[in-house]
C-alpha cells in the first residue's frame, strides 16, 4: 500500500509539473498583457505600452488575417479608419470579390431614404495632384483636377460665368493653354 | 536503487502525459495551431496557412477610439457571398441607424485621395452614381462622363479641343475650341 501511494504521488507530481511548465510557456512575452498565438505569427493580444488590441502578425510578413461573419461592424469613436501599407506600395487597394474570387463593385451608400452625401473625396487646397483619378491599366483616363475641374483625356472643362451672367465653357489643355469652347450649330 | 529507477521512469511517463494534456488544452482540433472560442464563434490560427481567422455566424464588432489596419501588400479584400451583387461600405453614428458620409482623404493631404482603377478596353463603367438603383451618371469604361443617356467626350483634334455628345443616335460635335481672347 505504501509503495502504491508513493508511486501515485510521484506520477501526480510528474504530470502536474510537466503540464504546468507547458502551460506556463503560454505566459505573455514582455510588452504584452496577454497574447494568443506567437508574436510574428497569427496572433491576437493586448500590448501593455499602448493598451491596444493587436490583431495579426505584429512584425508583418506573410500572415493573412481573415474576418468572416454575416456582418462586420468596425466602430471608431473618432471616425478615423486608417489603411496602412509598406512604403514601396503606392496606395491601399480595396477589392470586392465573391467567395469564388469573382470581382464585384464596392458600393458606398444606400437607397434607404436618408438625406446625406454618401461619399466625399477630400484634399488640401493648393495641391497639385488630382483629387480623384479614374485609371485604365494604370493610365489616367479621367479625373477631378486639383482645382476641382473635370478632366477628360487630360483636358479640363472649366465653366466660367461672365459679367453678363452668361456661362462659357473653356478647355484647359495639358500644355496650360486655354480655348473657349464655342457651340457648333446643329445641322437642320 | 531499483525502486528509485522505477519511480524515475514513472515520473517521466507521467510528465509526458502532462505535456500531452496541456497541448490538447491549447488546440481543440488537429486543424488549428491554436484556437479560442466555441464551435461557431472563434479566433485562431489555421494549421499550415499562417492565417489568423476570426469567425462569427452573426456579427464581428471591432471598436476603438482609433482603428488602424495594416496590410503589408496594401490590399484589403472584401469577400462576400455570390448572392449579393456588391460589397457595401456605409458609415453610421455608433449604435444608430443614422448614416453619415464616408470621406476619403483628408483636408490636409496633398495626394490623390481616391483612384478608381480598371483595365483598358473594359466594357463596364469605372464608376456609377445611382439613385434608388438607377444609374444617373457614370465614368464609363473609356473614361468618358455619361450624364443620363448622354456621354460627353472631350478630344484634342489637331490641337483643338472638341466636345462631343454621344447618344444612341450617334456622335454630335457640341462645341469646338477657339483661342481664348
Amino acid at each position: 500500500m505504501k509503495r502504491f501511494l508513493l508511486a501515485a504521488a510521484v506520477a501526480t507530481a510528474g504530470f502536474t509539473i510537466a503540464a504546468g511548465a507547458t502551460l506556463a510557456n503560454d505566459a505573455p512575452p514582455p510588452g504584452w498583457s496577454w497574447l494568443l498565438g506567437r508574436i510574428g505569427e497569427a496572433s491576437l493580444g493586448r500590448t501593455t505600452a499602448q493598451s491596444a488590441l493587436y490583431v495579426g502578425a505584429y512584425y508583418g510578413g506573410p500572415v493573412p488575417t481573415e474576418l468572416s461573419s454575416k456582418k462586420i461592424v468596425i466602430s471608431s469613436s473618432l471616425g478615423n479608419f486608417e489603411f496602412e501599407h509598406f512604403p514601396g506600395i503606392p496606395n491601399s487597394t480595396l477589392l470586392a470579390t465573391t467567395t469564388s474570387g469573382q470581382p464585384t463593385p464596392v458600393q458606398i451608400g444606400l437607397p434607404d431614404g436618408q438625406n446625406l452625401i454618401p461619399l466625399i473625396v477630400s484634399g488640401a487646397s493648393g495641391m497639385t495632384p488630382y483629387l480623384q483619378s479614374w485609371q485604365l491599366s494604370g493610365n489616367q483616363a479621367a479625373g477631378i483636377g486639383p482645382l476641382g475641374h473635370l478632366r477628360l483625356n487630360g483636358v479640363a472643362l472649366v465653366p466660367t460665368v461672365g459679367d453678363d451672367g452668361a456661362v462659357q465653357l473653356e478647355a484647359l489643355l495639358p500644355d496650360g493653354t486655354t480655348q473657349t469652347l464655342v457651340p457648333v450649330p446643329t445641322k437642320s | 536503487m531499483r525502486r528509485l529507477v522505477l519511480l524515475g521512469l514513472l515520473f517521466v511517463v507521467a510528465a509526458g502525459g502532462g505535456v500531452g494534456a496541456a497541448a490538447r488544452l491549447r488546440s481543440h482540433a488537429v486543424t488549428w495551431v491554436w484556437q479560442q472560442g466555441s464551435g461557431s464563434v472563434y479566433v485562431g490560427e489555421l494549421a499550415g496557412s499562417q492565417t489568423l481567422v476570426l469567425h462569427s455566424p452573426s456579427a464581428i464588432d471591432l471598436r476603438a477610439s482609433h482603428v488602424r489596419t495594416m496590410s503589408d501588400d496594401g490590399v484589403w479584400e472584401l469577400v462576400h457571398s455570390a448572392k449579393t451583387p456588391v460589397a457595401q461600405l456605409n458609415a453610421y453614428y455608433i449604435g444608430t441607424a443614422t448614416r453619415t458620409p464616408i470621406q476619403v482623404g483628408a483636408e490636409s493631404n496633398a495626394t490623390t485621395a481616391l483612384v478608381v482603377a480598371g483595365t483598358a478596353g473594359q466594357k463596364a463603367d469605372l464608376q456609377r452614381w445611382t439613385l434608388s438603383g438607377k444609374t444617373v451618371a457614370a465614368i464609363d469604361g473609356q473614361g468618358r462622363l455619361r450624364l443620363g443617356g448622354v456621354t460627353l467626350d472631350l478630344e484634342l483634334v489637331n490641337g483643338r479641343a472638341e466636345l462631343f455628345a454621344i447618344t444612341k443616335s450617334g456622335k454630335q460635335l457640341l462645341a469646338a475650341g477657339a483661342p481664348t481672347p
